[in-house]
């Protein structure tokens, strides 16, 4: 079994491929996702990224106002025009002020188009500034009339955290973020070395010169399970590289996603650990076994490819678990692959839960397992291993 | 020594790959299994080397009887097939050095051995480049050099030089009369008569998955050209006549 592992382990970490998409793969594809999210954020919390539209015969106390906080004012020559911009997507918001009404207060219409993302937060922003306004006229009126806020208000209402400090946990984004990263990796990372482990060989006949040497068909599958298993694990590192190396070059806009850091220390990285490599070992048995089902290889990439989805829908739904009352559910930890995000998210958000973490451990130690001894059956079995 | 009695196999679905085939072939002799595509050459082969499970009769391979003792019988033998079944990304070294501990060599005799093969191969100059910037040549050198690694007393030839050019096939042929004098059980399954005439010294023909004859080549002959014995053999009646 040895002999097979280490072998197995030298081609992969020969094969180009799997240095591209196993290793190379994650850390660019993480940091240039995570680049270009921080980019979006970042220029969408910007006030000088927002533009807005006036009309030429804006005040210019307005115009100087908008400016001053930093908005990119730009002109048109009437309302027509400007709605027209807004309904050809080259427009966010057209300011127009229609002067005082009968009250005295200056009317405005923001005109946005509520299809356009970039239209309604636009819209937000601007509606803020003039709030603002309104909120400070009010409290120099009140002060004038020698009335404190106090004397205006029913209730005093304070949020209060008594959660995770700023200084603890990742950020919002992250917690949801990182762990279906991780798992995700921990899949696609072995499924390129896969096709070739089993039914590779099958095509290439170097499977049949394998099982006519002495060394039983369990250890050939077990050395195989064990070489893909790390090759698995160390692709799902590999996208904490890709987010380290983020985290090292601090784009504009990272600042937003990493408000509260990453939320790893040192037994966030030994849970995370103990969650992977059942994980892994899962994942490997379960490509295995697939690669050993196939004919060939191209085979085994369509049943790769559809097997795939069985990891990404429970992957996926943790990104938003979060948002869910299932975090906590006792369910959560049987289900494979929702388990162990459910409880790096935990983990991230340093409120770890060893004992949930546990049965998730122990359920993928079965699945592998269960896995891992359909794939040796397999293996005995001469019609599917002979096939070609 | 192997000794095949009334070996069967019949796959799932019903369809019998090999009925009721015995033969026996002795050291320092090669013995040809000659047959059509698809005649049950290559599922014999692979009853003998324990790939596949018998579902009747029994074989053995130096005394070790394949369903029972299969790991033994693998010890015993070596198979070369039409495909090299080489690793593309390792060097031929390496493939070496990776069978023979498969086949549970100590560092020494590995060593020991590969320098036997590499001389008798003459693998020396490319053998430390991976396998996939091999010439056919080259790769067949190396597959020969990893079936005879571990000194095996049996060996099994599959159709070993179908798709090879002329001077690779030499080499097989060279390698397998070479066998002869060392005194090795050979089994050297073909459909080319010509390496048969020129190498087997007992044939059995198998055909539709039975044996139609298995004896001396020359008794087999019987003074005709072996193709000619072959077709009559396998009840061949020529079907296409001129216009």
């Amino acid at each position: 079994m040895r002999e097979v592992f280490l072998k197995e382990l030298r081609e992969m970490f020969r094969d180009k491929r799997v240095r591209s998409t196993a290793f190379l793969g994650p850390i660019i594809l993480i940091f240039g996702l995570l680049f270009l999210l921080s980019s979006v954020i970042g220029n969408l919390a910007k006030p000088q990224s927002v533009k807005v539209h006036l009309l030429e015969n804006t005040p210019a106390a307005w115009v100087k106002r908008f400016e001053a906080e930093k908005y990119q004012v730009q002109f048109v020559k009437s309302e027509a025009e400007g709605r027209k911009l807004i309904t050809d997507g080259k427009a966010r918001t057209l300011v127009v002020f229609d002067g005082p009404t009968e009250a005295k207060v200056q009317k405005v219409r923001v005109l946005f188009d509520e299809s356009e993302q970039l239209g309604q937060i636009g819209k937000e922003r601007i509606l803020g500034v003039f709030r603002v306004l309104n909120e400070k006229k009010l409290a120099g009126y009140l002060k004038g009339q020698n009335v404190t806020p106090e004397m205006v208000s029913e209730i005093a209402p304070e949020a209060v955290n008594i959660g995770v400090t700023k200084d603890k946990g990742a950020g919002e984004f992250l917690d949801g973020f990182l762990p279906y990263l991780i798992v995700i990796w921990a899949f696609y990372g072995g499924m390129s070395s896969a096709s070739d482990l089993v039914a590779g060989e099958k095509e290439r006949s170097t499977l049949e010169t394998l099982l006519i040497s002495p060394v039983s068909r369990t250890h050939i599958v077990l050395g195989k399970i064990f070489a893909l298993s790390v090759i698995c694990f160390l692709s799902s590192l590999s996208s904490l590289v890709g987010l380290g190396i983020f985290v090292g070059v601090r784009p504009p806009g990272s600042e937003m996603m990493l408000n509260k850091g990453l939320g790893i220390n040192g037994s966030t990285v030994v849970l995370a650990i103990a969650l992977l490599i059942p994980l892994v070992l899962m994942m490997a048995s379960l490509l295995i076994l697939i690669s050993s089902y196939a004919k060939n290889a191209r085979e085994a990439q369509t049943y790769l490819s559809l097997g795939s989805f069985v990891v990404i829908m429970p992957a996926m739904f943790s990104q938003f678990i979060g948002l869910t009352e299932f975090g906590k559910a006792a369910w959560v930890d049987y289900v494979p692959v929702l388990n162990v995000a459910n409880h790096l998210r935990l983990a991230l958000l340093s409120k770890p839960d060893f004992a949930g973490a546990g049965v998730a451990i122990v359920v993928n130690l079965i699945l592998a397992l269960l896995a891992g001894w359909i794939a040796v059956r397999m293996f005995h079995k001469e019609t599917i291993i002979t096939r070609a | 020594m192997v000794i095949a009695k009334e070996l069967t196999k019949e796959f799932s679905g019903g369809k019998l790959a090999v009925s009721n085939v015995s033969f026996t072939a002795r050291p320092g002799e090669i013995f040809g299994l000659l047959g059509v595509n698809g005649a049950g050459k290559t599922t014999t082969l692979r009853m003998l080397s324990t790939v596949l499970t018998p579902t009747a009769g029994s074989a053995t391979v130096q005394g070790f009887d394949v369903v029972k003792e299969p790991t033994k019988v693998r010890e015993s033998i070596g198979f070369l097939s039409t495909s090299t079944a080489l690793y593309g990304r390792l060097s031929g070294k390496e493939v070496l050095q990776y069978f023979g501990r498969l086949y549970g060599l100590s560092n020494e005799k590995i060593k020991e051995r590969t320098e036997v093969v590499e001389s008798l191969l003459k693998l020396g100059e490319f053998w430390n480049r991976n396998c996939d910037s091999y010439s056919t040549g080259q790769k067949q050198r190396v597959s020969i050099a990893r079936t005879i690694l571990h000194d095996p007393p049996v060996l099994f030839f599959d159709e070993s030089t179908a798709g090879l050019d002329i001077v690779s096939a030499q080499t097989v042929m060279e390698f397998i009369e070479s066998c002869r004098a060392a005194r090795k059980t050979v089994i050297f399954s073909t459909h080319i008569m010509s390496e048969v005439e020129r190498l087997c010294d007992h044939i059995a023909v198998i055909h539709d998955g039975k044996l139609v004859a298995d004896g001396r080549t020359d008794d087999i002959r019987a003074g005709r050209r072996l193709e000619e014995a072959f077709l009559d053999l396998v009840g061949y009646q020529k079907e296409l006549t001129h216009a």
